[in-house]
């Protein structure tokens, strides 16, 4: 109580001398002002908007529930700045964030990690304590201090991943599979997914890759490549185009072809796997089955948050994006507390010395809310999630999962 | 049946056609000779309508001409073969002149336009299915007048048909207006290179330079000196 | 073996169904490119604007008594009147003003830069009514196929996925009409005269304008057909266009500029090679396949397979 106190006079005077005399500077009355930048327009603006709506959740219940109580109850605004579709539209969105918002206290952005590690050049300059669910190592790579990662990076994924699903499959059937497929464009994300897989990974866990395709897209015709699946037999396919027609196309050949449905098990990687839209595109029934490698989704445990995400938004259920904006907002909110402040350095000491596992177990799979001195979270591990009926629900970890796992018994 | 009265024409800032004057009786055949750049070209797209006088009138069967869109003036009557013949390449010899024979006259009377045409160059019938763009020079030159005559026209218009052709492929055509003249019933106005054989064959000429007509009456009247004059200017 | 040979006949039909869409996309924008010499930017944007507006067809279709197979399809062919009348006030009031310059550079300079607005307009336009979330229609035809066994063995199947089929088989009809249209009417004869000639063709009673147009809105309406069968396999989005223009620039030069039948030629040859260089080739080099024998068939016939000669190509 003392401690609020001592805070209020010094922020009432603070509030005081730096401006302006329209009104007391009241503390209560301050204002908290936290950015998100997301791609709103452009190719990836559902994943924007989804984080988006996680963001401004977070915001109004950190208001309901009184506010900033270190701050007397100061109010969390969030100011949103739009990156578009390219890495140069994020940085100057970035710079514009901070030029429109001197207040600035900590933000969060921006999805696509080439649109983060542009946001976050401009953003760890002026010191912002910057949240982002972007996988890729460079983000935490360059020596930053401001710059929070809350997912396990790429390569961790990648390096996690198989040994995952192994341990799903096993826990799920009781036996190992052994032939392994890959499918997978050349864009970035695959090629890094599975770099490790070929140079000796898959082997180390007792894996063949059977068959092995990598193609250009967009696919006109899913045809030759799941035909050279279908040939090899594989008992696990790692189906990882990005876009989604084709993964419109690839699903739809594998049922055609007899494979669809979970009787080859097929596992993608990424949140978009699960987006309420490819529901529209794909179809119910083309996606039964399919698994997907996420750094977090809806779990058990979080049960309060998804049914009031559902009703506030409408959406059918809460993806990654919109999970990881609150969260961030919401760690946000405590470093604020325990800062007692809205300086950005002291925010910005209160998030490294933060370790807090029971918040991390709100929103994710694992570990703490504890940062490495790169900025990356201690303990973050995988989900993996499976489309049961026109739903993405987590099955893996198994402590958390809210459906059990559907896997062919060969 | 055709009348111009002071018609001007001109190209940007460059004037082509500068007050030309002309009569065309029905039934004539009146030959428009004159110097390269002359304005004989022009005169007839004037007519044709693909360019457009700033000045004077032109009068088709007493209807003002000018108030008519060009792509209208040849289901009026009026056929006009252009110089450098211009046929439909990528059309078939059969395609070309059912093009020419899409006005209401042309099709009303196909089968006899048709049998007129092949009767005047046996060639056509021949080549009915051959791309024109293939066809020789003469041949392209006859398939350009029958493309017109196709059109069951009263006024043709021919500019230089001989032009680019042999001695002899030039000869063939020229027989050809000869021919049709003497059939009757078809108004010609003629421009040519090949001065006397068209003087020699016309009602009425005139010779057009610098885009006036310096000079016009029968053919008795244009005599070579005075042609020479307008020609050379000596 | 076996295998290789079921591939192989499997990759053929593939090719052949993709090559009798590619073929039709091809034959709309060779009326508006090839016949009429519009370089036209916007031409894959009129076929995501057909996409869109099939996926919406036939979710209106689908309440209707309709069986539900034929749906997808009856949207994609409720998409030609549409277009085909947009195509033709887009025309009228835009196009219109850059053919007058016909023939020089001007022309093209001036259809360039205004296509490539029109482009940018319905991209941005449909970003901003549509969102950039792909849509697509779901129907159990794209995931259904008839098996055909393939009798040099007991297990070896052609797989003919029936969406694709008949979207394949109605592309051929589309296509037939047009080509009967272009070449046997009177209309399609004086659309190609129009195209060889304009001031001849003014001279034999033709309205060159409305030819244009009419080639210009059918180009339009082809492409949004097309598009509305493609829409059944690939999902639409705003700037979806960009994925097909090229090959129906490629189709079309391949084909023979100027020639219409040979665009669908053009059109079936670069879906056969991308199908089949997969037989052969990485799959990543599938389209970078497409454009090695793109320029081979060019450098040994540069006139295309139908061109007439050189200069008009
Ligand atoms: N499209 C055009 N643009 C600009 N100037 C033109 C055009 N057509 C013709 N001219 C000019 O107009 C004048 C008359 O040309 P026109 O073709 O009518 O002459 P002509 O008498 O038919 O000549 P020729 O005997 O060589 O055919 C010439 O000076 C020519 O250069
Ligand atoms: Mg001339």
């Amino acid at each position: 109580m003392s401690y609020t106190r001592r805070q209020l006079g010094r922020l009432a005077g603070a509030a005081g001398l730096a401006a302006l005399p329209l009104r007391q500077g009241r503390a209560e009355t301050k204002e908290v002002v936290f950015g998100l930048i997301m791609p709103l327009t452009g190719a990836w603006a559902k994943s924007g908007e989804l984080a988006r709506l996680g963001a401004e959740m977070a915001v109004d219940d950190i208001n309901a529930a009184g506010g900033i109580a270190a701050l007397g109850g100061a109010r969390v605004r969030l100011a949103v700045g739009d990156c578009g579709a390219s890495p140069e539209t994020s940085k100057n969105a970035a710079q514009r964030l901070l030029a429109e918002e001197p207040a600035l206290v900590g933000g969060v952005g921006a999805y696509v990690s080439s649109f983060t590690l542009a946001v976050t050049e401009v953003t760890e300059r002026a010191g912002v304590p910057w949240f982002t669910l972007s996988y890729a190592d460079a983000i935490t790579n360059r020596g930053f201090h401001y710059v929070y990662q809350t997912s396990p990076t790429a390569e961790a994924q990648a390096a996690a991943a198989l040994p995952t699903i192994l341990d799903l499959a096993r826990s799920s059937t009781g036996r190992t599979p052994t032939r392994l497929g890959i499918v997978m464009d050349n864009t970035a994300s695959p090629v890094n997914f599975t770099r490790g897989l070929r140079a000796g990974g898959a082997a180390k866990l007792g894996m063949t890759i059977v068959v092995d395709e990598t193609f250009a897209p967009p696919l006109s015709d899913a045809g030759p490549v799941m035909q050279r699946v279908r040939a090899a037999r594989p008992d696990l396919l790692l189906l990882l185009p990005t876009s989604v027609p084709d993964i419109k196309l690839t699903l739809e050949k594998m049922n055609e072809i007899g494979l669809g449905k979970g009787r080859l098990p097929a596992v993608n990687n990424g949140g978009p796997m699960g987006s309420p839209d490819l529901l529209r595109v794909v179809g119910k029934d083309m996606l039964e089955g399919v698994m997907f490698i996420t750094a977090t989704w809806g779990m058990t445990g979080m049960e309060t948050l998804i049914a009031a995400f559902k009703k506030r938004t409408g959406q059918p259920w809460i993806t990654q994006d919109s999970i990881s904006t609150y969260a961030h907002i919401q760690i946000l909110r405590e470093a604020v507390e325990k800062a007692g402040s809205t300086e950005r350095d002291r925010v910005n000491a209160a998030i490294k010395a933060m370790d807090d596992p029971a918040l991390a177990q709100k929103y994710f799979p694992g570990g703490s809310i504890k940062f490495d001195e790169r900025g990356r979270r201690e303990g973050a591990a995988l989900v993996i999630a499976q489309w049961q009926n026109g739903e993405p629900v987590t099955i893996f970890p198994r402590d958390r999962a809210l459906a059990t796992p559907i896997w062919p018994k060969h | 049946m055709l009348r111009l009265e002071a018609v001007s024409v001109a190209y940007g800032g460059l004037r082509a056609l500068d007050g030309v004057s002309l009569d065309v009786a029905a039934g004539e055949l009146v030959a428009v000779v004159g110097p390269n750049g002359a304005g004989k070209s022009t005169l007839f797209r004037a007519i044709s309508g693909t360019v457009v006088p700033h000045a004077g009138r032109i009068a088709f069967d007493g209807a003002d001409l000018l108030a008519r869109p060009a792509h209208a003036r040849a289901h009026l009557g009026i056929a006009h073969v252009p110089e450098g013949r211009r046929v439909f390449p990528s059309l078939t010899v059969q395609e070309n002149l059912e093009m020419g024979g899409a006005t209401a006259a042309g099709r009303a009377a196909r089968a006899e336009l048709f049998a007129r045409i092949f009767a005047l160059f046996p060639i056509l019938a021949e080549r009915r299915g051959q791309a024109a763009g293939t066809l020789s020079g003469g041949q392209q030159q006859m398939l350009a007048i029958g493309r017109a005559l196709a059109s069951a026209p009263r006024l043709l218009l021919l500019d230089e048909p001989s032009m680019g052709l042999s001695p002899a492929m030039a000869e063939a055509i020229f027989d050809a207006v000869r021919a049709l003249r003497a059939e009757g019933g078809l108004t010609i106005l003629l421009v040519e290179q090949r001065v006397g054989d068209a003087l020699a064959a016309c009602d009425r000429g005139y010779v057009l330079e610098g885009g006036r007509v310096v000079l016009h009456g029968a053919p008795a009247e244009l005599a070579p000196e005075r042609l020479r004059h307008a020609y050379l200017g000596v | 073996m076996n295998a290789f040979v079921e591939q192989a006949v499997q990759a053929l039909a593939a090719g052949l169904l993709a090559g009798c869409l590619y073929g039709l996309t091809c034959v709309g924008l060779a009326l508006i490119f090839g016949i009429m010499r519009v370089i036209n930017f916007a031409q894959g944007d009129f076929m995501m604007v057909g996409m869109y507006l099939a996926t919406g067809l036939a979710a209106v279709l689908a309440r209707l008594a309709l069986p539900d197979a034929a749906t997808p399809f009856v949207a994609a062919l409720l998409v030609a009147p549409v277009l085909f009348t947009a195509g033709a006030l887009l025309h009228r009031l835009l196009i219109a003003r850059t053919t007058g310059l016909r023939g020089g550079t001007a022309a093209h300079q001036a259809q360039l830069v205004l296509t490539l607005g029109i482009a940018l307009v319905l991209q941005n336009g449909a970003l901003i009514v549509m969102g950039s979330a792909p849509v697509s229609i779901v129907s159990p035809l794209s995931s259904s196929a008839w098996e055909i066994p393939l009798r040099y063995d007991a297990f070896s199947t052609l797989f003919l996925n029936q969406g694709r089929t008949i979207g394949a088989v109605l592309a051929v009809l589309v296509a037939l009409a047009v080509f009967w249209l272009i070449g046997r009417t009177e209309l399609g004869k004086s659309l190609r005269a129009a195209a060889d000639d304009p001031e001849a063709a003014t001279y034999v009673g033709i309205d060159v304008a409305r030819a244009h147009r009419i080639a210009f809105a059918a180009g339009t309406a082809i492409a949004g057909v097309a598009g509305g069968l493609m829409v059944l396999a690939y999902p639409v989005q705003p700037f979806v266009g960009t994925d097909f223009v090229i090959i129906m620039y490629a189709g079309v030069v391949l084909g023979g500029i100027g020639s219409v039948s040979g665009a669908f030629w053009g059109g079936m040859t670069i879906g056969l090679v991308q199908q089949l260089s997969t037989l052969v080739l990485p799959l990543q080099l599938q389209n970078a396949a497409v454009f090695a024998v793109f320029v081979l068939i060019l450098l040994f016939r540069p006139q295309g397979f139908f061109g007439l000669n050189v200069e008009r190509a």
